[in-house]
């Protein structure tokens, strides 16, 4: 919708949000809300804001109890400046010891503003990149195996818990040394990325697809158990030996293993999925093994 | 400021915290009076300096056809969804036609002035619930939304 960074302005003073939107309208996309809650609500659902102005004094739920809420839940990422009229040196430290990257006095300086706000959206950005770099492959953009191994802990341990099934396919392209030696690294290259997007489509939003190394893919799949995983794997085999990414017929061996409920951890399904790959290329490639 | 009248209910102002510092209070409610008539006369120069304003600006814009009419309100339906800020200039052509400046368009002014203070003191859900309002009366009006022009 928009390429600029989001501010939520949050002030029960409908004169005293105007004044701050005026400052920070032109460069930002700015989101109003004139009590805590209606903040906690913005604050979480998409797009979410990147940087929030949190006044303190308010009806019903102040600043700090608001800063408090998202810091302990899901807005923690978002930097929340406080603009306030509370001016001694408690109030500020207190509301940046709650996690506030700064604390702006009224009667406000619109050039102080926008120089603070621009300086924290920056840093903000910054991190957001960052943190997108750790968890991606820098190739093909899809998860890396940092991020799935961070990921699939957290959704192992819901599913033991919740007792749902949950499988892992290892994916490993037969003969990529070939392609590489044949065609060379950038051929490879070109056809991890396709092979990449066209994983990334064929699988539900909840499922994690990564890149684990070299020509070798985890996929993750949540509430799907070895029959059902099974399947999808076949077709996604025979999806990729039609695909001629770069213009280079490839086929790919599956392994796939179910978690043991209350019993496994990722590793060891992870093993059993590799096993299963190994499997795979004794039984002469382009296929999928499921161990049991 | 000097024109707006903000240099007189400065300096009275300047005086009083004077008198705090003296810890003089029978002289600060003398003052009071003047506090208010300052800011009385600060606020009217101020009034007619912004609807000055604003009526040059209500001047410079075109006047909406029924059918642009209904967009703008759809769009302002979605942002107020949004709870994304809407900008004064975004208002001008409701303004407008809350001013009579715009023939073109039938509806209800009370109901569209209301619509205007419900936005500018962030009453998302009135403000929505009034733009269903305008859009319901405009089709039962018209029919069927052509334009106009």
């Amino acid at each position: 919708m928009t390429d600029k960074a989001t501010i939520l302005i949050v002030d029960d003073s409908p004169s005293n949000l105007q004044i701050l939107a005026a400052i920070l309208k032109d460069t930002y996309h700015i989101k109003a809300a004139t009590s805590g809650k209606d903040c906690l609500k913005i604050a979480c659902s998409d797009p979410r804001p990147d940087l929030i102005l949190l006044d303190i004094e308010m009806p019903d739920m102040n600043g700090y109890e608001v800063c408090s809420e998202l810091k302990d839940n899901i807005g923690k990422s978002i930097p929340i400046i406080f603009v306030t009229g509370k001016d001694n040196d408690g109030d500020e430290e207190m509301g940046l010891n709650l996690g506030a990257v700064d604390y702006i006095t009224k009667p406000i300086s619109p050039a102080i503003v926008r120089a603070r706000v621009n300086t924290h959206i920056e840093l903000k950005l910054q991190r957001d990149a960052l943190e997108r770099m750790a968890m991606h492959d820098q190739l093909t953009g899809i998860y890396n195996r940092h991020y799935l191994i961070e990921a699939a802990q957290q959704k192992i341990a819901r599913a033991t818990r919740h007792k749902h099934p949950i499988s892992l396919l290892m994916l490993d392209v037969d003969h990529f040394k070939a392609i590489n030696d044949t065609y060379g690294h950038s051929k490879g290259d070109e056809v991890l990325q396709e092979m990449s997007k066209v994983l990334k489509a064929q699988n539900r939003a909840e499922d994690i697809v990564a890149r684990f190394g070299g020509e070798e893919f985890v996929i993750l799949l949540d509430q799907c158990d070895a029959v059902s995983a099974e399947d999808k794997s076949e077709k996604l085999r025979k999806i990729l030996a039609e695909l001629n990414p770069g213009g280079i017929k490839i086929t790919v061996s599956i392994g796939i293993a179910e978690l043991k409920s209350g019993e496994e951890c990722f590793d060891d399904v992870l093993k059993r999925a590799d096993l299963a790959v190994y499997q795979a290329k004794d039984n002469g490639r382009n296929c999928v093994v499921v161990t049991r | 400021a000097a024109n707006l009248s903000a240099l007189k209910l400065q300096s009275i102002l300047v005086r009083i915290e004077a008198m705090v510092s003296d810890n003089n209070l029978v002289s600060i409610n003398e003052l009071i009076p003047e506090v208010w008539q300052a800011s009385e006369e600060l606020k009217q120069c101020f009034m007619q300096y912004t609807s000055e304003k604003n009526e040059k600006k209500l001047d410079a814009i075109p006047a909406l056809t029924q059918t642009e009419f209904c967009h703008v309100l759809i769009q302002l339906s979605e942002k107020l969804k949004r709870n994304d800020f809407i900008d004064q200039d975004e208002l001008m052509p409701l303004n407008q036609l809350v001013n009579n400046m715009n023939t073109q368009v039938i509806v209800d002014k009370e109901l569209l002035k209301l619509l205007v203070e419900k936005i500018n003191i962030f009453d998302n859900e009135s403000a929505v619930n009034i733009i269903d309002k305008i859009e319901n009366q405009q089709s039962i009006g018209s029919g069927v939304m052509n334009d106009d022009r």
